[in-house]
């Protein structure tokens, strides 16, 4: 198998942890239906 | 043999299955029928392993375990940059759309994606709006509805000889009983059973071509260089292990965009991220959903290209024109009655997942054109 063509199998992978990286380090908050927005 | 002697090992996989996704139906009956926000959004209670599960067994269907993993028998083993594209916009759909829909849906009371665009956007337009975006959705998923429910009549009759008539009204009737008697309540927590099968089922079917050939070196050594053809009947070569050689990119990125972006503008996906609990399990489906969708694309984008390991050149010359046979020739060349069960049992999951949210869209465009949620 080539270069580019393992590529994609490992690039979804790594997105797939990029990912886990992005949300870990973001903050967020969920707010109900009664909540004052 | 009788047919049900013949075809046990299917038909109690099967049974099992629909005994289940019954069962979730009528466990959430009484809970679903409290409320308008109970059956359209399971009033935003539900874990976020659920939703995440469920969004990805929604947006995966049959199209992906037959058509995408088959496809790759003529594409090769590049057709997996397809996934990445879908990958991609998982992430985006999740980490832009998520919590946005979630805390804004919540705020307007908004059950549906129609009644959505009224309460944000409340201007002259906006009940136009309404209107017009439910009528689109209603024509364009009547049609994707159709589609997999003869999807799945087709496996039905391909696998146990079920007329194909009788195999649509049995797939209709048992996703609309479940549907109905548990709304949104049932729908996730059924399409998460199916996102739990069809995760299964995607890393049994990538070993099954590795095993048939005994194992990873040798199957990779029968695909590098095969006496196969192509659709056009010029020899493949290496055509299968190396860089669109196969298909050019521009189709892969054509699929790519337009299957994947379906994950931030469909409402069976969009609907989803209404019904998550808190912040903790709206983490949890952020960071899962493209992992189990990833994993799982790994495992079938490229198994139609693994599939030429197993097949002789007559055999391939066949399929490289029924690209949509070549999982079900996996599972017969293979011949393990317990796998194929298995397999089917995931095949028919995915048609399912995505019908029974489909139903739910369609039933909520009933909601949504006739007037306001009177939480509001």
């Amino acid at each position: 198998m080539d270069f580019l063509t393992a590529a994609a199998y490992f690039a979804i992978l790594a997105l797939a942890l990029l990912n886990a990286w992005l949300v870990h380090r973001r903050k967020f908050v969920i707010r109900d239906e009664d909540d004052e927005q | 043999m009788s047919w049900v002697g013949e075809h046990w090992p299917v038909l109690l996989a099967i049974a099992i299955y629909l005994g289940v996704c019954l069962g979730v139906g009528w466990y959430f009956q009484s809970r679903a029928s409290r409320g308008v926000s109970d059956y359209y959004v399971a009033k935003r209670s539900v874990p976020g392993w659920v939703v995440s599960l469920a969004f990805f067994s929604t947006f995966t269907s049959t199209n992906t375990y037959i058509g995408q993993a088959g496809e790759a028998f003529a594409a090769g083993l590049s057709w997996a940059w397809v996934g990445v594209f879908w990958t991609i916009f998982c992430m985006v759909s999740w980490l832009l759309l998520g919590p946005r829909l979630r805390n804004q849906t919540a705020g307007l009371h908004s059950v549906t994606v129609p009644d959505y665009f009224d309460y944000r956007y409340d201007s002259a337009l906006s009940k136009p709006t309404r209107i017009l975006s439910a009528l689109v959705i209603l024509f364009a998923t009547l049609w994707y509805m159709a589609g997999i429910a003869k999807g799945c009549a087709h496996l039905l009759d391909t696998v146990l000889g079920v007329p194909y008539a009788w195999g649509v009204l049995a797939i209709l009737g048992f996703t609309c009983l479940y549907t109905v008697m548990g709304g949104m309540y049932s729908v996730l927590w059924t399409d998460a059973i199916q996102g739990i099968v069809m995760f299964a089922v995607a890393l049994l079917m990538a070993a099954v071509p590795f095993l048939y050939a005994g194992g990873v070196g040798e199957l990779m050594t029968r695909i590098a260089n095969v006496d196969h053809v192509t659709a056009a009947g010029a020899p493949m070569g290496d055509g299968l292990v190396t860089f669109c050689s196969l298909v050019s990119f521009t189709y892969i990125l054509g699929i790519g965009l337009s299957v994947g972006m379906k994950q931030i503008s469909e409402p069976r996906c969009l609907v989803r991220f209404y019904s998550v609990d808190n912040a903790a399990g709206m983490r949890f489906a952020m960071i899962w959903t493209p992992v189990f969708l990833g994993v799982s694309l790994v495992c079938v984008m490229g198994l139609g290209a693994l599939v030429h390991g197993m097949a002789t050149a007559e055999e391939a010359a066949y399929l490289i024109h029924h690209t949509d046979e070549v999982v079900g020739f996996m599972l017969a060349k293979f011949d393990n009655e317990a796998v194929s069960a298995i397999c089917i049992t995931g095949l028919f999951a995915a048609g399912m997942s995505s019908l029974a949210s489909v139903m739910l869209i369609v039933a909520r465009r009933r909601w949504a054109t006739s007037g306001r949620c009177g939480g509001r």
